[in-house]
């Protein structure tokens, strides 16, 4: 049988592709010209502010909140904003992720961009759902009547999610690098690919540990305590 | 990376436009062909360009020594990514990439010919992910390593998905040679 790396490539050669430009004036030109940023879209300017603005009305804290506020800031996709106002989001009763829907575990591996991770020490998830084009994966466990939830999320972005707690946040370190356990319950904001701030008050009032490894993000939430949140995040695989 | 590369990057880095312009001359092509085949449709051209400028603002951040052509395609990767929003409609555009040119000879080898489109379609079938690493592999022809490097993957995941990815277009070929 002929080998099919070698149809590949023979394959390749066959394939229209479109002539390259010739970008050399155009890249020139914008290498020096001094001024470096070109307009952003409207989008992301306006999740860029929303962002902004609520981080700024959270600088309220102690310098060591300052401290992991801006830490967490630049931590793949996930703020945690600080202050007791935790109560005072509006309530959005639809679903709170923009096109949650359930899946199995093959089919959302399939259509995330990021690999999604399965931690061994809960093995393969009771219930599946993706949401906003497969940007989010959350992977739902009920272990003995004790919910638990994975999301997964591509960090790679903008900031995703917005937390509000009440609580300081503990620096976790995993064997992959650092994490940060938020005991307590919060409300969590979603900034969907729209550019949307989705509030989210009925998720599973519990701690949660947040870590972020290869561009991808994690939230693991539930009813466990650090030491455990620590061995399932440990043990997550690819 | 030859030496050359490595030469003109440096050039580049010290803000010589001249080194960069060669660079940008070396690289077109493939930058090119892989924004097209990951779905820039007719963005393709701008996510070049784009990338281009951008790789150069990135250049104080370039470790000196790492392989040029794989960091600046992860780049154009990411720039397909922002120029084109949304899984589908860049999967449907990297789909419709994948087309044959029409024979060139007025006699071509039916059954090549034939094995060939069967070849094509199972590569349009694969997801996404798969296919992507199979592009990089055999239609630019990169190494494992810089395949991981152009789609920020482990270098064990390609290996994997690669194999995986093979034995499904193998079979795929052989159910139609027994159908045929």
């Amino acid at each position: 049988m002929p080998d099919i790396e070698r149809e590949l490539r023979e394959l390749a050669t066959t394939v229209v592709v479109p002539e390259p430009p010739d970008v050399r004036a155009a890249v020139r030109a914008r290498i020096e010209t001094p001024s470096p940023r070109p307009a952003r879209p409207v989008r992301l300017r306006w999740v860029a502010a929303v962002v902004a603005a609520l981080l700024a009305a959270t600088l309220i804290a102690s310098p060591e909140a300052r401290a992991a506020v801006a830490h967490v800031f630049r931590f793949a996709g996930v703020d945690v904003q600080w202050g007791s106002n935790a109560d005072d989001a509006p309530v959005v009763p639809e679903s709170p992720l923009p096109g949650a829907e359930p899946t199995d575990l093959t089919a959302a591996q399939a259509q995330a961009e990021f690999e999604v991770s399965v931690p061994t020490r809960l093995g393969d998830p009771d219930r599946v759902v993706v949401a906003d084009d497969a940007r989010v994966v959350s992977l739902l466990y009920n272990r003995s009547g004790r919910p638990i939830r994975l999301d997964e999320f591509d960090g790679r972005l903008e900031p995703i999610f917005v937390k509000t707690v009440d609580v300081m946040a503990v620096p976790t370190p995993l064997k992959g690098g650092p994490a940060w356990w938020l005991p307590g319950p919060h409300t969590v904001r979603y900034v969907d690919r729209d550019g949307v701030v989705r509030d989210e008050t009925a998720r599973l009032a519990a701690s949660t540990l947040i870590w972020e490894s290869d561009g991808v993000s994690f939230r693991l939430e539930g009813n466990i305590d650090r030491a455990e949140a620590i061995r399932i995040a440990d043990s997550l695989r690819r | 990376m030859t030496t050359e590369d490595a030469e003109a990057v440096r050039r580049a880095q010290d803000g010589d436009p001249d080194a960069y312009e060669i660079l940008v001359a070396r690289y077109t092509a493939p930058a090119h062909r892989l924004a097209y085949f990951l779905g820039a449709g007719g963005d393709a051209d701008d996510v070049v360009q784009e990338a281009f400028v951008k790789a150069y603002r990135a250049l104080p951040r370039y470790r000196p020594g790492a392989p040029f052509l794989p960091w600046l395609l992860r780049i154009v990767a990411n720039e397909t990514k922002n120029a084109v929003r949304g899984r589908k409609r860049r999967e449907r555009l990297a789909i419709r990439a994948l087309d044959l040119r029409p024979a060139d000879e007025p006699y071509p080898q039916v059954a090549e010919a034939e094995r060939r489109r069967v070849l094509l379609e199972s590569l349009r079938s694969l997801a996404g992910k798969d296919r992507e690493i199979l592009v990089c592999r055999y239609f630019l022809d990169l190494t494992e390593a810089e395949t991981a490097t152009t789609l920020s993957l482990p270098v064990g995941t390609v290996k994997s998905r690669t194999s995986r990815a093979l034995a499904r277009l193998r079979a795929r070929l052989d159910v139609e040679v027994l159908d045929a």
